[in-house]
């Protein structure tokens, strides 16, 4: 017997399967009457079935579109080589880079090296229009993209984590490999359920902060994308291959009233946890949450804990301190990085600089980086949508005014201003609200430029 | 679509099943309260009226026993009357540009100065719109007629189911009529059907290809999307697996429960073809009715769901129009013909300008047309096989 793999769904059908072969990761499916497997063991499949001798009759393949022709791959430094060098031995893996150090550069030499129709998948539209114009310098060809409104499909094709989701089921068999940038999103939710309905045998995830060692979320992306086969953090590079940083801890202290504010908004939510802690020693915080949601009073503290985190995020003083620091960095390009959209536009309101976020369309989006680039806006404004990805090459100055995402975070926003140029020194600001969440929320982010993960 | 979240849903549980824990009339109240003051913040920003009614909606919630996790849900399905506009003297992206590129080699207030000037509106103005497009600064409208409270119930309830569904893996569906319709639906948003027909009326299993490896956001969409198809039948009654609050649980309903029908009954007919017959077929008045098939047919594995039936007394025949082609498709069509032939007579009306080639048709009865079909052709076709 010919055991018959189809692709149906984001899913693999398996037909007339010999009765000796017991096939990996596929179940039996009582609707279809027909094995079943996720289409990502596509290629554990073939090996297995190949291995053990069963004949197949492979109509996934067929599905697949033609090579990109004309992709050429870039030259590569010493460590981008090495962690090529590294993924090509399995096919799979994640590649660790810091912000500034070249993944893109990397991407593209392995699918050119790899010569299959290929798939990039990105989180944000504005990282699409960027792998767009990253890509087409490479490749001949059209670049295909699917996302924001577009719907074309190419043997190079880019699309967000969102079309992914949307798109393939249906376009799940057309790639030979899959890239996945800012990987480390990639280990849940929809964008794992996207990877999953992709046959894609190849695959090759980005990222500047890796899942840490030894969780569910590195577990996980092992799976999908493969293990980590290469990773360098700021440090490793930093006066090599990223410009030299300069770190300065501004701190400031809340005015008498918001002290006022504060304490009173955090104080119930203290007690609490203090008495959660002592009835269940070792929780973490998802536990602390789903407690203290389970009454209208821990209800209450949580939301004044928030009032409490955003005032420290943002209070008087730090508002006066980006007012003094844009000023004295007039000359330079900066980039300042608010905890909250509503912090960002209080920044961009005070100091008239243009703030990037979710809510700004794509038109306005690139003629505020285009001209950040040309150097006529000496500042942007952003909460998140500048924490991974986008090109900004000029930047030097960061001012941290609050973050809400921890370490990670902080490495994404810091990599933003590390990308080398002759002469550069970056110069990162992290503004600290001293005795509040604000101060701890600085503790934990301490360091994390040293150990990627 | 306007599906509650995580933490706006709102059940009960008797052992293994979550019942929706639906509004009714005894809620009017406080939702007739809760639309008037809304109703009053029109004009207002979305970040206004947010900070307004968070205690106020915490106050109802504590004042008529309501969870504040209902009130939220309510809140969030009023969306779908309460809409927002931008409230700028000049758009806003506009303001932007021009006062930012000001600003950049100038003062603050000489760039707010000189923005004013060249936007043709006064400094006020520049400020107040500069960012006047962003969500929350985005101003409250009022609609023309507030929805009455016992419309806000129904609404509600859909939406609590599904977000229900939203967090199921697999879905049955019992209905008693259209079933071909619904089915449609279904397979329109990729879903696998399994179906089991009975008296009663056709029980439709449906689920994601994924569902048997672990629930997914995707297909709990496409559920909670394909539903309202089948509320609109008489009827229905529904069983869900859902994943909530880590547990799975059974959801049930049925038609008696008080859920909004929002989505329109599919029509009898699906082209100009198909009304022209029924109508051709009434005006001969040879004892026949053209009836659109409700009853799906087993077939193997599966089921069939022809067009119509043609009936005249006791006799019965299937009619099936073939008004697309290609050749997996007349294939895949005429071996799920074939299966049923051997109980039902089947009549197969091709449309000539999609030039099967006879090979393709081999063991159908055909009645050929032309733009409109000749319904006296198929009333003798249909005679002729009841004679053989």
């Amino acid at each position: 017997m010919t055991l018959v793999l189809r692709f149906d769904r984001g899913t693999l059908r398996l037909d007339d399967l010999p009765a000796s072969y017991d096939p990996p990761r596929a179940i039996w499916d009582d609707r279809t009457a027909c094995f079943r497997a996720p289409a990502y063991a596509y290629d554990a499949l073939l090996r297995d079935a190949r291995s053990r001798g069963v004949r197949v009759d492979d109509r996934v393949a067929s599905a697949r579109l033609a090579a990109p022709l004309g992709c050429r791959a870039p030259s590569l430094r010493d460590y981008q080589q090495a962690a090529l060098d590294s993924w090509c031995l399995r096919g799979r893996g994640v590649v660790v880079l810091p912000t500034g150090a070249g993944k893109t550069r990397v991407a593209i030499a392995a699918i050119a090296s790899c010569a299959v129709p290929a798939l990039v998948l990105c989180p944000t539209r504005a990282l699409l229009d960027q792998w767009e114009r990253e890509v087409g310098r490479a490749y001949d060809g059209d670049v295909g993209v699917m996302g924001d409104g577009e719907r074309r499909l190419e043997p190079l094709t880019v699309m967000t984590f969102a079309s992914a989701h949307r798109h393939l089921d249906v376009h799940g068999a057309r790639f030979g490999i899959v890239v996945v940038d800012e990987a480390h999103h990639a280990a849940s939710g929809f964008v794992a359920e996207a990877l999953e309905m992709c046959v894609a045998p190849l695959r090759l995830g980005l990222t500047a902060t890796a899942p840490r060692a030894g969780s569910a979320e590195e577990a996980r992306l092992a799976d999908l994308v493969g293990p980590i086969v290469c990773e360098l953090g700021v440090a490793d590079l930093i006066g090599t291959h990223l410009a030299p940083l300069d770190l300065v801890q501004l701190r400031v202290a809340l005015d008498p009233d918001e002290r006022d504010r504060y304490e009173r908004s955090y104080r119930p939510f203290a007690t609490l946890r203090a008495a959660f802690a002592r009835a269940r020693p070792g929780s973490d915080w998802p536990s602390l949450v789903r407690a203290l949601g389970m009454s209208s009073d821990g209800r209450a503290a949580l939301r004044g804990f928030q009032r409490a985190s955003a005032l420290a995020a943002f209070p008087s003083a730090k508002r006066a301190l980006v007012r003094t620091l844009l000023a004295r960095h007039r000359d330079a390009r900066t980039l300042v990085f608010a905890a909250s959209t509503d912090d960002a536009y209080a920044i961009g309101q005070d100091n008239l600089v243009p703030v990037i976020t979710a809510d700004i369309g794509r038109a306005e989006r690139e003629e505020i980086l285009a001209r950040f680039s040309g150097g006529r806006y000496r500042a942007i404004v952003s909460a998140r949508v500048l924490n991974e990805g986008i090109d900004v090459p000029d930047a030097s100055v960061a001012i941290v005014v609050g973050s809400s995402l921890g370490a990670r975070e902080h490495v994404q926003r810091v990599g933003r201003v590390l990308r080398p140029a002759p002469g550069k020194r970056a110069l990162v600001y992290d503004l600290v609200t001293s005795a509040t969440t604000d101060d701890r929320r600085a503790s934990s982010r301490r360091g994390a430029l040293d150990r990627p993960r | 679509m306007i599906v509650l979240g995580e933490r706006e849903l709102s059940w009960v549980e008797r052992g293994a099943v979550a019942v929706p824990a639906y509004l009714t009339a005894r809620d009017e109240v406080w939702l007739r309260e809760l639309t008037g003051e809304l109703a009053d913040l029109g004009g207002l920003s979305a970040d206004e009226v947010d900070d307004r009614l968070a205690g106020r909606m915490v106050d109802l919630g504590r004042a008529h026993g309501v969870r504040g996790r209902v009130v939220a849900g309510v809140r969030r399905v009023l969306g779908r009357w309460w809409s927002t506009v931008v409230a700028s003297a000049a758009p806003p992206a506009r303001i932007r540009s021009v006062l930012f590129d000001l600003a950049a080699s100038a003062s603050r207030d000489a760039a707010i100065d000189a923005a004013a000037s060249a936007l043709g509106v006064d400094r006020a103005a520049v400020l107040e719109g500069l960012f006047a497009d962003r969500p929350g600064a985005r101003r409250l409208v009022a609609p023309a007629v507030v929805p009455a409270p016992g419309e806000v119930v129904l609404a509600y309830n859909l939406a609590l189911v599904q977000g229900l569904i939203l967090r199921s893996s697999e879905t049955r569906v019992r209905v008693r009529s259209h079933v071909r319709s619904v089915v449609r639906l279904a397979k329109l948003r990729r879903l696998l059907c399994t179906y089991v027909p009975s008296a009663e009326g056709t029980t439709i299993a449906l689920s994601g290809p994924l569902s048997i490896f672990h629930q997914t956001t995707k297909y709990g969409h496409a559920l909670a999307s394909f539903v309202p198809a089948a509320f609109s039948t008489p009827a229905w009654e529904l069983e869900a697996t859902c994943v909530l609050g880590h547990r799975r649980l059974r959801v049930v309903a049925d038609a008696s429960d008080p859920i909004a029908r929002p989505h329109a009954l599919p029509r009898e007919t699906d082209s100009a073809v198909e009304r022209r017959l029924v109508r051709d077929v009434r005006k001969l008045g040879r004892g026949f009715t053209l009836e659109r098939e409700t009853a799906a047919i087993p077939v193997g594995g599966g089921v069939c769901f022809p067009d119509f039936t043609l009936r005249r007394g006791e006799a019965r025949v299937l009619v099936e129009i073939v008004g697309f082609y290609t050749p997996e498709y007349l294939a895949s069509k005429l071996r799920a013909l074939a299966a049923v032939r051997d109980r039902h007579p089947v009549i197969v009306l091709v449309d000539e300008a999609l030039a099967c080639a006879d090979t393709d048709l081999v063991g159908a009865t055909l009645v050929r047309y032309r733009k409109s079909v000749d319904a006296a052709a198929l009333l003798d076709a249909a005679e002729a096989l009841w004679r053989a």
